[in-house]
């Protein structure tokens, strides 16, 4: 999308500007030291004032034999945890995680143009973009939540009073997909280990089945959504003219992510109680962190 | 030495330098501000550098003061967290058991928590290792007064046609059931520790109370109600 | 020092200055003067060593609260407090099945200070969460990871691991039921990947279940396994950023 001359540009307006301005320079002895100073003693006693406040806190002794239902990880886990209830475990504990580690850190390779650069948001588009990738990602991860909690089928009942159509019934959720479409019997056990004929290698037959709705569920919808989501997201500013660089896409796409990641983690940590159903706060009974 | 930097000046100001004009050096002598001349000019008590001089001073003094009172708290609070508290064990009162635990004329307890041994030693025991008339519950220290050695109780060990003692294994201290030195480098009898026993019948020894055994160890002895007789 | 026009009439105090502050020794600790005059406020930052992590002039647009919010300062900040206030725990804790969780009962009812320091540590955790991943938006949307920073976002977000794993093996040690029960959800998710995930969970855990070995394993790791990787990608990003012109800022 960046063509070479934006570069050419830039590092010509670095030579036209002297490299160093002194007049805009400040002695970092008084006036960065002190204010560094100033922040350290107002945490210092802020961070005193609230242990004094509020306790740590400290359930029974472990007790392997108790599971405390919820159990939950720690809150910044928590929105891995909330992806596990719809999703493969390996999936949501390992590869999306994983994944995004290795896509955040790859921002930079990705937006090589240093334009822009040093300053809040600065791209002409930069604070609608913000916006409206905070409110996609929230509201999308959001409505994907309710959809696999089934929150639109109770608000059906609740308004119409009737029954959730049985015709529909595989909308009611993601694992409704697997278990109310008539899939063939067929392809429901597909014994892989005809197929992998470890068993030729010497090694022990692959005793493992492969169960296409299933992988459907739990594999290949929630791939397909978070990889194809985004993609859409991009491509729609694009078209409409809402996002004109990478630094403007980048924009859009992390505060999609960030939006995503904050939903994730308040809704596994609030919004979760009892045998990890959907909540309100005050009836998870459960120390928050 | 240490006003070295500060009077220089002022060294250089009385004593002019050689090939220099007295009558120039005496010019900048008198044309020299002091503080006896803006003393005496009336409302000029102290000039505005001078104001502000000390207002700087005083906002840097209350600075370094504030900030070194909140490390000295911070210091003075780590070491209230770093002092040990409730410390069981050898220092403190250690428990053994109930008074009519001790038989009379019993073996005595080794307490290894506490450093202790505990008898109920019985007067009419008056062979060479006996208990020299001491009557009751007596609590010895298990260091050897010599060099520290842990004192082990020796029954099968036999000593001046007697069998039963207090025998250190490092330089062969030998005391008695009372903890009286007959033999050896040690240079006191065993010490003795005080025992507080409850109306229950509960018996506890202040470990961290000693007192350097003597002759009189036997006289340590106390008789709390209920002691087996 | 400038020239006093007052030679007769030095104060007290002024001797006493002297005294403590224009002697042998205590120049021989601290080169440069009180950091009064331009020379000495460079000199003090240029020479020593704690300060020396700033270079000695910065731009006038760096020291606006608003264009950093002091979060990547603060992070650190977080880190030397946990490290003091771990260091102090360290004190009282025993990183056994059987002693854990009565040191840490015992740290509340005991210790003077101990629930302070507890408290301290895992209010201070949990804020440098926040606060590593306030500072990653922060640089993301003030555009500072573009080139000649690329890497050095890259070392953030390995430091963003880094105090995960921090915060993550921290969270068994008080050994009661909400860390049990966290660790065991959490290492459970590690073990749930396909082919890697089981012997992953086994020698995170040391075992088949969280247990002795895990908390020996989780606590070396968080006591100086961890700290000593995290002080170095530190090293890097602080030697980095200094590196590469400072903040970044407008061309």
């Amino acid at each position: 999308m960046v063509a070479t001359t934006p570069d050419a540009v830039a590092s010509q307006a670095v030579r036209q500007k002297a490299r160093r301005q002194r007049d805009d320079e400040l002695l970092v002895w008084p006036d960065l030291v002190f204010i560094e100073f100033i922040a350290a003693m107002v945490f210092t006693l802020a961070i005193t004032a609230l242990s004094i406040a509020i306790n740590a806190p400290l359930l029974d002794r472990a007790n392997p034999a108790v599971t405390p239902n919820p159990s939950k990880a720690p809150w910044y886990f928590l929105n891995l945890q909330e992806l596990l209830l719809h999703m493969d475990p390996a999936l949501a504990g390992v590869v999306v995680p994983t994944v995004a580690l290795v896509a955040l850190g790859a921002i930079p390779y990705y937006d090589r143009d240093n334009e822009g650069q040093g300053e809040w948001l600065s791209t002409p588009n930069a604070w609608r973009l913000t916006w409206i990738g905070s409110i996609v990602g929230s509201v999308g991860s959001l409505l994907l939540i309710a959809w696999d909690a089934q929150l639109h089928v109770r608000s059906f009942v609740a308004l119409t009073g009737s029954e959730w159509p049985a015709a529909l019934n595989f909308l009611r959720n993601a694992r409704a997909i697997q278990n109310d479409l008539p899939w063939p019997d067929a392809i429901k056990s597909i014994p892989l280990g005809n197929i992998l004929r470890l068993d030729l290698l010497g090694l022990p037959a692959a005793d493992i089945t492969l169960n296409i709705p299933e992988l459907i569920v739990a594999q290949i919808l929630p791939v397909s959504l978070m990889i194809g989501l985004p993609i859409i997201f991009s491509i729609v500013l694009w078209k409409t003219g809402e996002a004109k660089t990478r630094r403007d896409h980048m924009i859009a796409q992390f505060s999609g992510f960030i939006a995503t990641y904050i939903v994730l983690t308040i809704i596994g940590t609030a919004f979760r109680g009892q045998g990890m159903e959907l909540m309100l706060p005050w009836q998870v009974k459960m120390p928050i962190s | 030495m240490t006003n070295a930097p500060r009077s220089a000046p002022s060294d250089m100001g009385q004593s002019p330098a050689a090939g220099e004009s007295m009558d120039t050096w005496r010019e900048a002598l008198s044309a020299r501000k002091t503080v006896a001349e803006t003393a005496n000019v009336p409302g000029a008590l102290a000039s505005a550098p001078d104001i502000e001089a000390s207002r700087r001073s005083f906002i840097r003094g209350s600075f370094l003061g504030g900030l070194g009172l909140a490390l000295l708290g911070s210091v003075g609070l780590m070491v209230d967290y770093l002092y040990p508290r409730n410390v069981r064990g050898f220092g403190g009162p250690v428990p053994a058991g109930k008074v009519s635990d001790y038989k009379k004329g019993g073996e005595p307890k080794a307490f290894l928590e506490g450093q202790f041994f505990l008898a109920n030693l019985d007067p009419a025991d008056s062979g060479v290792n006996g208990t020299g008339g001491a009557a009751g519950l007596l609590a010895l220290w298990h260091k050897c007064p010599h060099l520290g050695c842990t004192v082990p109780w020796r029954k099968e060990f036999d000593f001046e046609g007697a069998k039963g003692w207090y025998r250190c294994p490092c330089h062969g201290s030998t005391y008695t059931k009372a903890g009286i030195r007959v033999f050896g480098p040690a240079p006191r009898s065993m010490d003795t520790m005080k025992i507080d026993v409850d109306g229950a019948g509960n018996v506890v020894v202040q470990t961290g109370v000693r007192e350097f055994g003597g002759p009189d160890n036997p006289k340590r002895a106390i008789q709390p109600p209920g002691l087996p007789s | 020092m400038a020239t006093t026009e007052r030679p007769e009439s030095r104060s007290l105090g002024d001797r006493l200055y002297d005294a403590l502050f224009h002697n042998y020794f205590w120049q021989s600790i601290f080169r440069s003067g009180y950091p009064n005059t331009p020379r000495n406020q460079m000199l003090v930052v240029a020479t020593n060593v704690f300060l020396h992590l700033h270079p000695t002039r910065i731009h006038r647009t760096h020291v606006k609260i608003t264009h950093t919010y002091c979060l990547g300062g603060l992070s650190f900040f977080l880190f030397l407090g946990l490290t003091i206030t771990g260091v102090l725990l360290m004190f009282y804790y025993v990183p056994s099945v059987e002693r854990a969780y009565e040191d840490i009962l015992h740290l509340h009812t005991d210790v003077r200070f101990g629930f302070l320091m507890r408290n301290m540590h895992r209010w201070m955790a949990h804020g440098m969460v926040i606060m590593v991943l306030m500072h990653m938006m922060r640089v993301f949307y003030t555009g500072a990871y573009k080139p000649p920073r690329e890497f050095n976002w890259v070392v953030g977000v390995v430091l963003l691991v880094l105090t995960l794993l921090l915060s993550f093996t921290g969270y068994l040690l008080p050994w009661d039921q909400l860390a049990f029960w966290a660790i065991t959800v959490g290492t459970n998710m590690i073990g749930a990947a396909p082919v890697l995930g089981p012997p992953n969970k086994f020698v995170m855990i040391g075992g088949f279940e969280v247990g002795p070995n895990a908390l020996i394993r989780f606590y070396t790791l968080h006591v100086i396994g961890l700290p000593l990787l995290a002080a170095t990608f530190m090293a890097v990003h602080f030697w980095r950023i200094r590196r590469d012109g400072g903040l970044a800022r407008p061309l």
